[in-house]
């Protein structure tokens, strides 16, 4: 397989090693998802960055230069490697993937009232408090909450521009 | 250089071409509509491309190279509708956080962020969304899986094993 090729596919690999290691990590840390997930997406990036290294070195006039060889072989293996991760934390924070599993769980039908989702709204709250408690972005001292770190808060501002350029008035007024 | 330009121009092409779209008209299934800016942009502007010919450079690609510009676009274009219904419907989590910093440094209680944070809106949105989007039917208060539905919930359940992940919300 010739330097090109190599590089081509460099993501790809990259991806299915972040996949697996994220898998053996998860089941034989019995549930530390989080350091599974660091580690998942660390191994693939390493292995982006060798096959990108093992084929520049190989033929190394036929790779391209520093953006085309190395900028868009990590950008793609990173915005791979944020799909999974939007995957994997879309099962652990979506209430809309939450209902759909409670429905399957419940055989593809429940009453509206009988769902879990949707009556613990202190559960819910509580759910995500920890998380961000335990991601380090927010603290609690005498019973009042208050920012630990900025980066969620980043997220939010940055969203929360996104939504002011691409949404009409009307919609960013729904919740 | 001119890969990952020509990949940062496609992928800004799409996205103008979505924000002018958004303002005209929001679209019923906003998703959807997504994919298909996404999926259309490279399948309109490739043959204006190839027909004028403006840089000779990238029509002399390889086709491992253009798979490499391919790649990168569409991941990208993924990490976008990904993030854009985090755009659409507010996440409580960043929710929780944008009120907790309007605070300052007093903070806040909990009783507060079930005043301004945890609301039952958000859900019956969600629930909205989920039967425009055609996972879910809503008959005599009793909530039914469609089809697609059960497809998509069998697979985050399957995904829920595989990665040892929590039932979440």
């Amino acid at each position: 397989m010739n330097g090109q090729w190599t590089i081509t596919i460099a993501p790809v690999a990259g991806l299915a090693l972040n996949v697996l290691t994220q898998i053996m990590t998860a089941h034989l840390s019995r549930g530390k998802i989080g350091a599974s997930i660091i580690i998942g997406i660390l191994g693939g990036l390493a292995l982006t960055l060798a096959v990108i290294a093992l084929a520049h070195t190989a033929a190394p006039g036929a790779t391209g230069g520093f953006a085309d060889t190395w900028l868009l072989g990590v950008t793609t293996y990173l915005a791979l490697a944020f799909g999974f991760w939007a995957f994997l934390n879309l099962n652990i924070t979506s209430l809309r993937i939450r209902i759909l599993r409670e429905l399957v769980r419940a055989g593809g039908s429940l009453a509206l009232s009988d769902m879990p989702v949707l009556y613990s709204g202190a559960e819910r709250l509580r759910r995500r408090l920890e998380r961000l408690e335990n991601g380090g972005q927010i603290v609690c001292k005498d019973g009042r909450w208050r920012l630990r770190s900025w980066q969620v808060l980043a997220i939010a501002r940055c969203v929360e521009a996104l939504r002011n350029l691409i949404l009409p008035r009307s919609a960013r007024e729904r919740p | 250089m001119h890969l990952f330009l020509a990949g940062l121009e496609l992928l800004m092409l799409a996205f103008v071409a979505h924000v002018i779209a958004w303002r005209i008209h929001l679209p019923r299934r906003p998703i959807r509509a997504l994919l298909c800016i996404f999926a259309a942009t490279p399948l309109v502007t490739l043959p204006i491309y190839f027909a004028i010919e403006p840089l000779p450079v990238l029509t002399d690609t390889s086709l491992a190279d253009a798979l490499r510009i391919l790649l990168f676009y569409v991941s990208c274009s993924l990490v976008y509708v990904v993030l854009y219904s985090a755009i659409e419907a507010q996440s409580p989590s960043l929710a929780i956080v944008s009120y907790i910093a309007s605070c300052g440094s007093a903070g806040c209680t909990e009783a507060d962020f079930a005043d301004h944070v945890i609301d039952d809106e958000s859900i019956s949105t969600r629930i909205a969304a989920m039967k425009a989007g055609g996972m879910i039917v809503i008959n005599d208060g009793k909530c039914t899986l469609t089809p697609a539905g059960r497809l998509w919930a069998t697979l985050f359940e399957f995904a829920g094993d595989i990665f040892r992940l929590p039932l979440g919300g």
